[in-house]
């Protein structure tokens, strides 16, 4: 399988001085589903932050889809953005639109389609969210779960090849977080990689998977049924 | 609900007032210069004073008038001999040039001449001076103070039309600046939605230039109503301008390039304001969120 996400010491420090990651080293391959976990306040947020191009390492390298993104000029950050979908613990919702219009807002942002395939394309979202016919609706009048999938459907409508998911499931009740979880399952089923930050336990049981653990400022590399591997810390 | 409703009455309030503030702005200057234009024109109808040069008796006219306009152009010229004098000495008076109080009344042959139109009073005086030594010219009468006077309001007036201008075309761009930066303010979770997204800063920054720019069209053509009912109500102080020279003073008019002007600025003067604030604010959040 060829890379997706490469980190190459990737350290982000933050004025004074605090460091919050020191020397990450991880690898993503394409169309691989990674759960990313730690303690809250380890950096879960902020290496999901580096990969999404919302703020820049300061140190290290960086490299999606064999760019490296530390590198990018900051007018074609926005760009480089479009090709990921982000899916936040609070999904994020303009209140001033219906759902649909929600959805369609990457869409808008990407430009270059008709109205016409654009409603094709956001009623195509919805469906596969499980909210089909609901376009109309106005996000106060959803719940936390039909929000999230909001969230989710807005993230796929212009097809990206990698999802960022920062607790997605944070707000939710545990049947609500397996639902969204089997909606994530079967995006990875289409060949979208997936990189899942989460600290509920019970959940990622659920759901076999490798793991970036991030522990002391630096990711281990967990793999379903084996044991830590030792030689994980550091570059691959 | 609530929020929000309170959210677009202040919204709509803003737009109000940016829109007045910048009508207001663009029409008040334009008035004051269609004033000063009249008053400018009432000048140059005028010529910077007219000098009565009083002739010996039997003097060439003709060669003191080539004597004059060898120092520089006149703007108009007439003379008239020791009968016309008369007459139009009797006329001024309201009376028969033989009436018993004017016979055997001597008056000098006169010459009046016009100085040319924009001659500063300095200027002016400097070639008056010199006149009045001239072999043939017993005296003369120039009335330098009331020069002075109309041309000291003229300066006034342009003065106050420029300071004015500064002040309201400011305060309007203020107006609208703080109304940007207000709904900036109010979007900022909308924008960091966008952000996220990907949205550059040209897409953030569409929809508060449309909204601008048509705020601009709407205080263009109030200003443009205002400008031209001011136009009319200048009639009373150029009546009293027409009363204090002597000159016939025609009404100005707001002219197609005058609304031309006023269509064209305020959609650029908004616009390019609004872009200046977004601008500055997106890089300010950008800055205070640590953001790439």
């Amino acid at each position: 399988m060829p890379e997706l996400v490469q980190l190459t010491a990737v350290s982000k420090r933050y004025p004074p001085g605090e460091r919050v990651l020191d020397q990450v080293c991880a690898q993503l391959d394409e169309g691989e589903f990674v759960w990313l976990t730690g303690p809250s306040g380890s950096g879960k947020s902020t290496l999901l932050r580096l990969i999404a191009g919302i703020e820049r390492p300061s140190h290290g390298q960086l490299h999606v889809n064999g760019r490296d993104i530390t590198a990018l000029p900051p007018q074609d950050m926005p760009f480089y953005r479009r090709h990921l979908g982000l899916i936040f613990q609070d999904p994020m919702l303009l209140m001033d639109r219906s759902v649909a219009a929600n959805v369609q807002l990457s869409l808008d942002i990407r430009g270059g389609l008709n109205p016409a395939d654009k409603a094709r394309r956001v009623a195509s979202a919805l469906r596969r969210v499980g909210l089909e016919g609901r376009g109309e609706s106005h996000p106060a009048h959803l719940s936390g779960g039909e929000a999230a999938r909001v969230a989710i459907a807005r993230a796929l409508v212009a097809g990206p090849r990698l999802v960022l998911a920062d607790e997605p499931t944070g707000n939710l009740d545990p049947a609500l977080a397996r639902d969204i979880l089997d909606l994530f399952r079967q995006i990875n089923a289409r060949g979208v990689s997936l990189i899942v930050a989460s600290h509920d336990e019970s959940l990622i049981a659920t759901h076999p998977a490798r793991r970036w653990v991030i522990r002391e400022r630096r990711i281990v590399v967990e793999r379903p049924g084996a044991p830590e591997q030792p030689g994980a810390v550091g570059p691959p | 609900m609530m929020a929000r409703w309170s959210r677009r009455r202040t919204r709509v309030l803003g737009d109000v007032v940016s829109v007045l503030v910048v009508a207001s702005a663009l029409a008040l200057p334009a008035w004051l210069w269609l004033l000063h234009d009249a008053l400018g024109s009432a000048l140059d109808a005028r010529g910077s004073g007219s000098v009565v040069l009083f002739l010996e008796p039997g003097e060439d006219a003709a060669a003191i008038e080539r004597r004059l306009r060898a120092d520089g152009p006149l703007q108009a010229s007439e003379f008239l001999d020791a009968a016309a004098a008369r007459q139009a000495f009797a006329e001024f008076l309201g009376l028969e040039p033989d009436a018993p109080g004017l016979q055997g009344l001597e008056l000098p042959p006169t010459l009046t001449v016009q100085l040319p139109a924009g001659l500063e009073a300095a200027a002016s005086a400097a070639r008056v001076e010199g006149w009045e030594r001239l072999p043939g010219v017993a005296s003369l009468w120039w009335d330098r103070a009331e020069l002075e006077r109309s041309q000291a309001l003229y300066r006034s007036l342009r003065r106050i039309g420029l300071g004015l201008t500064l002040v309201l075309v400011a305060a309007g761009l203020a107006i609208v600046a703080g109304s940007v930066a207000g709904r900036m303010a109010q979007e900022r979770p909308t924008i960091t939605v966008l952000t996220l997204l990907g949205a550059n800063d040209g897409f953030i920054l569409r929809p508060h230039l449309v909204h601008s720019v048509l705020l601009g069209v709407l205080a263009a053509a109030l200003a443009a109503l205002l400008l031209t009912l001011g136009a009319q109500a200048l009639a009373t102080p150029l009546a009293a301008i027409q009363q204090a020279l002597g000159v016939a003073v025609a009404a100005p008019q707001v002219g197609a390039g005058a609304l031309l002007a006023l269509f064209f600025a305020a959609p650029l003067l908004a616009g390019g304001t609004t872009a200046l604030v977004v601008g500055w604010q997106l890089e300010q959040m950008r800055r205070g969120d640590g953001r790439a």
